[in-house]
């Protein structure tokens, strides 16, 4: 049987931001077992210590930081894959926020992204042909109780991957978003945790590696067509609403 | 990639010709059991001169037809309904025998294959059932509004569907595509104005094969449109 070239990823250098997080961790586990060359990037350095010993290069990066950011811009690798999967969460009811803890979802969830897209495309670090891959949230779409803030910034990253996606469209670098509900991570273990009951899930309880799967297949060749999109990855948790 | 669906049986229909041919061969490379059926079975026969699949001879707009399709076919681990007619219609031509002929083959009649392989116990716990729509977004080009219609309607029934057949673990979802390089494409192209191109028709095997395969096992009743941005507006239609 020959290989089928639109089953390969598109390139084999992968930038994976938030590789601290849940998601991130699991994504850079999953980019080196496909043979990437990782970047992994976080705020938390010895956190990012797991992924280094598993061959990623790690970055101590704090995504907030505007001049951190263009410096690493300037002297990283350029891409073929970027995945975007840092972020914060921020659960508080309405009546509670205020200005500032707005500013610090919208900040680490939305404007890092942006700051970061937008620095990687000026010092030309991002390939061509390539992908852009943004994780959001179904929040962004169905809302999530005494979670506006974070909605919020998940739906505007969401309008950015849509406009994006038009802006990089001649290039042909296609710009995608994956929406998870709520995965098992081990963010959610030993927490509270009805929004992880079983009886939730018609699909039953998302793992990690649906994320990956679904990321992995935005980066293959054969996704090329495949761009403005938003996955909705819920487990048709979505349905009950 | 892809992998998991060695050895799944997996049926095409509508596999004579343009997408559905290519997602056969595509699947058949891959080492799945692959079913084919359609109307014209001397494509088909020769489409099993290329590998090995089972050919139906099945005119999915005739019951008789896909009630023996259901009967003599395996348990199916996925189906992909790929078959579809297009023709442009300008509103002040619309007339119930035109509108028939859109409703019916692309909406109707998948559903009542469906049906069919439902009461036949023909799907197993956990297969996937994908729908080919069109045009993934808001966007339609103009005087489709039979054809886009009918294929948008998929998208509805697949999500209901996709609750109903839950209990069984049966995922059901849509893929899209704008312009594929097919010959039905070619018969009613209207010149676009585009920066990507119509997309060679291996490439639409690739959204299909991610429905199928346990890569998006935590995915049902969504659509995903591959159609190369256009939706986003960058092509004029004239």
């Amino acid at each position: 049987m020959s290989k089928n070239p639109l089953f390969e990823l598109v390139g084999k250098k992968t930038l994976i931001t938030g590789a601290t997080g849940g998601f991130g961790g699991e994504l850079v586990k999953s980019f080196l077992h496909l043979g990437q060359i990782v970047t992994a990037t976080g705020r938390n350095l010895s956190k990012l210590e797991s992924s280094q010993s598993l061959g990623a290069k790690t970055v101590d990066l704090d995504l907030t930081d505007s001049t951190a950011i263009k410096d690493f811009s300037k002297n990283c690798d350029a891409f073929d894959h970027v995945i975007l999967a840092h972020g914060i969460k921020g659960p508080r009811p309405m009546r509670m926020i205020n200005p500032e803890f707005t500013l610090n979802v919208i900040q680490t969830n939305l404007l890092s992204t942006l700051d970061l897209v937008s620095n990687l495309l000026r010092a030309r670090k991002i390939n061509s042909p390539g992908r852009i891959i943004f994780i959001s949230s179904v929040s962004a779409h169905f809302g999530a109780n005494n979670n506006t803030a974070y909605a919020a910034s998940k739906a505007g990253g969401e309008a950015a991957m849509v406009g994006l996606a038009r802006d990089l469209l001649h290039k042909g670098i296609t710009v995608n978003n994956i929406a998870p509900a709520a995965i098992e991570t081990p963010l959610f273990e030993g927490g509270k945790s009805e929004i992880l009951e079983e009886k939730n899930y018609p699909l039953g309880i998302g793992k990690t590696n649906d994320i990956t799967d679904a990321a992995t297949f935005l980066c293959l060749e054969g996704s090329k067509y495949i761009t403005g999109e938003t996955i909705i990855l819920d487990g048709g948790c979505t349905w009950l609403f | 990639m892809f992998d998991d669906l060695k050895d799944k049986n997996i049926l095409v229909v509508g596999a004579s010709r343009g997408i559905g041919w290519q997602l056969a061969i595509t699947l058949g490379s891959l080492g799945a059991k692959v079913h084919v059926a359609a109307r014209n079975v001397e494509a088909l026969n020769l489409l099993q001169k290329q590998f090995d699949c089972s050919v139906y001879q099945c005119d999915i707009d005739k019951d008789e037809d896909v009630q023996s399709l259901a009967a003599s076919i395996n348990e199916l681990d996925g189906v992909c309904i790929v078959s579809g007619v297009v023709k442009l219609i300008p509103p002040k031509m619309l007339s119930k025998k035109m509108i028939d002929a859109q409703v019916i083959t692309n909406l109707a009649s998948p559903l009542n294959i469906v049906g069919a392989l439902l009461r036949k116990n023909k799907l197993n716990d956990g297969a996937s059932i994908v729908f080919t729509s069109a045009a993934g977004r808001l966007c339609q080009p103009p005087c489709t509004a039979a054809y886009a219609g009918a294929k948008l309607g998929l998208h509805g029934a697949a999500r209901s569907l996709a609750i109903d057949l839950s209990p069984k673990k049966i995922r059901v979802n849509t893929v899209s595509f704008d312009y594929v390089e097919t010959d039905m494409i070619k018969a009613v192209q209207t010149t676009t104005v585009d920066i990507i191109g119509v997309a060679p028709v291996e490439y639409s095997s690739i959204p299909y094969l991610f429905m199928l395969s346990k890569m998006s096992r935590w995915i049902s009743g969504q659509m995903l449109a591959a159609d190369a941005g256009r939706m986003l507006g960058k092509v004029r239609y004239v």
